[in-house]
């Protein structure tokens, strides 16, 4: 599904990602740990596209698409829950959806995708005429993840979901992610999270990344229960 | 009636500085060089001069899209001086290339229907105006269409609120950049078809005009379509009211004075949305 081999990338002159190799599988759900700037938010940019790839390769679905424009990638299933939601603030709940379907509203298809977003996120249809940027954390969140689901992804990046939320809110959004893979076996999910507990527990296999490079990778209980790791790294 | 001149003025520029916030200089150069792009085709082909609309906007769009992909592009991630400078020298440039090319002489449409006024009722309607009014709101309309209900208008508001994010949503901001400011270039270019017959064409006439589109379109409410129209037909009336009573040049000065007045009551302009 998505490979990474020996993939480098840097901010100017620093280098962000250190010959960075992984492997995730069609259907899989994964989890990319570590601290604060250890460049797991660009390791997300860099696979989508936001951010090239200095040197090595990343494949998807076979395909090389190291050299590929994001808005391609993204039109191949590639999809990304940025750092920050980064909804479009100007713009209506309902429009920032039908940016993401790539369509006007009107046609049937259209109606049917936006009808499936607002029964995971029935909170969304009860503003859909408000503009994004008067919406809470929480449903900006919520508008995030619904503009990722509108696209049908196959690859699934979630960033930081949690990120500024309060306890409960956090809850409600990993119940809406169960939500959208129940019934989307197919879909491969990447989440790049600090709340190690709840990350582990959301998916079955992790990476660890310090300084730019993969540390440490494992299934959830082997990483749940190394503490020699936990301590290390991960702060808890 | 008046008011559809600066309307139509203004819609374009609403697009490349209201809605993708790039601080268009050269706008008034693009609406002179849609004058001359009139007055030459009238001069070649005795047509009248609605039909050279189709030419100008063609010229101006490709022009347009050429300096956004090729030159303002390279600048655009680092904020809004270096445009101001590209479109200051775009204009500079224009307006002495034009020069150059055509001289500094004052050129007139010769057109025969200037003079024509009907009558509605009590209030007679000098035609060319009539024209210009009923082209801007067919204008206006159309933008708004465009950028309200059509998968491409949201896509340019997306790339104008979050680049980033407009990719994330499989938009290609490089082409939806460039279309969208070639689309402002070539909707100056009508305005100034339009306007051709009515005004003077010189190498500097946009200089006249930039100064009240920037004020209409701020006064309006940035990227409100709408909004640009009726700033405008605001703006002609208190102009035009004011030449009755007072002299035009005072007519500028109570412009301005409005201007600050409806900013400091509304800053986000009359029909401006706001995030709290």
């Amino acid at each position: 599904m998505l490979e990474l081999e020996s993939v480098d990338a840097y901010y100017g002159t620093l280098k962000v990602l250190d010959s960075i190799t992984m492997k995730v599988d069609k259907g899989e759900s994964v989890t990319i740990l570590g601290p604060n700037g250890m460049g797991k938010t660009t390791l997300l940019r860099t696979i989508v596209g936001l951010m090239p790839a200095r040197s090595g390769r990343i494949k998807y679905k076979g395909k090389d698409i190291t050299q590929w424009p994001a808005h391609r990638r993204v039109r191949e299933g590639i999809s990304l829950v940025p750092e920050g939601r980064r909804v479009f603030p100007y713009l209506s709940v309902e429009k920032n959806l039908l940016v993401a379907a790539g369509t006007t509203s009107g046609g049937r298809r259209e109606e049917d995708s936006l009808e499936t977003v607002y029964s995971i996120f029935p909170d969304l249809k009860a503003k859909r005429k408000d503009l994004a940027g008067n919406l809470s954390g929480g449903q900006q969140q919520m508008l995030a993840l619904g503009r990722s689901l509108i696209q049908s992804p196959s690859l699934l990046m979630l960033d930081e979901p949690s990120l500024g939320l309060a306890p409960i809110v956090v809850k409600s959004v990993y119940q809406a992610i169960r939500k959208i893979r129940e019934g989307r076996e197919e879909l491969t999910l990447v989440v790049v999270e600090q709340n190690v507990r709840v990350a582990l527990e959301n998916a079955s296999r992790g990476y660890v990344m310090q300084h730019g490079r993969v540390v440490a990778a494992g299934t959830s209980e082997e990483l749940m229960n190394d503490s020699k790791l936990k301590e290390r790294y991960l702060g808890v | 009636m008046l008011g559809g001149v600066y309307g139509v003025m203004s819609v374009g520029l609403t697009l490349i500085f209201g809605v993708l916030r790039i601080p268009n200089f050269a706008h008034g150069e693009f609406l002179m060089l849609g004058m001359y792009v009139t007055y030459w085709f009238v001069v070649f082909t005795h047509l009248n001069p609605v039909f050279s609309i189709a030419v100008s906007a063609a010229v101006l769009f490709v022009l347009g899209y050429f300096f956004q992909s090729q030159l303002l592009s390279r600048v655009s991630r680092q904020g809004e001086v270096p445009q101001i400078f590209l479109t200051v020298a775009l204009s500079i440039f224009l307006s002495n290339a034009a020069e150059i090319l055509w001289g500094s002489n004052y050129r007139i449409v010769p057109v025969s229907y200037t003079s024509t006024t009907f009558h509605i009722g009590l209030v007679s309607v000098y035609a060319p105006n009539a024209i210009i009014f009923a082209f801007s709101l067919f204008l206006a309309g159309l933008l708004w269409f465009l950028l309200n209900k059509t998968h491409t208008g949201l896509a340019i508001q997306a790339t104008a609120q979050d680049p980033e994010a407009a990719q994330l949503m499989g938009t290609d901001i490089k082409k939806v950049t460039a279309v969208s400011f070639a689309l402002g270039a070539a909707l100056a270019a009508v305005a100034g078809s339009l306007l051709a017959p009515l005004y003077p064409i010189f190498p500097t006439v946009g200089s006249y005009f930039i100064l009240l589109m920037f004020t209409i379109v701020v006064l309006g409410g940035l990227g409100d379509v709408k909004g640009a129209f009726v700033g405008g037909t605001l703006i002609s009336v208190v102009l035009s009211v004011s030449s009755i009573f007072v002299t035009e040049d005072l007519g500028f000065a109570l412009v301005f004075i409005m201007f600050i007045l409806i900013l400091v009551l509304a800053p986000q302009g009359l029909f401006g949305k706001t995030v709290k």
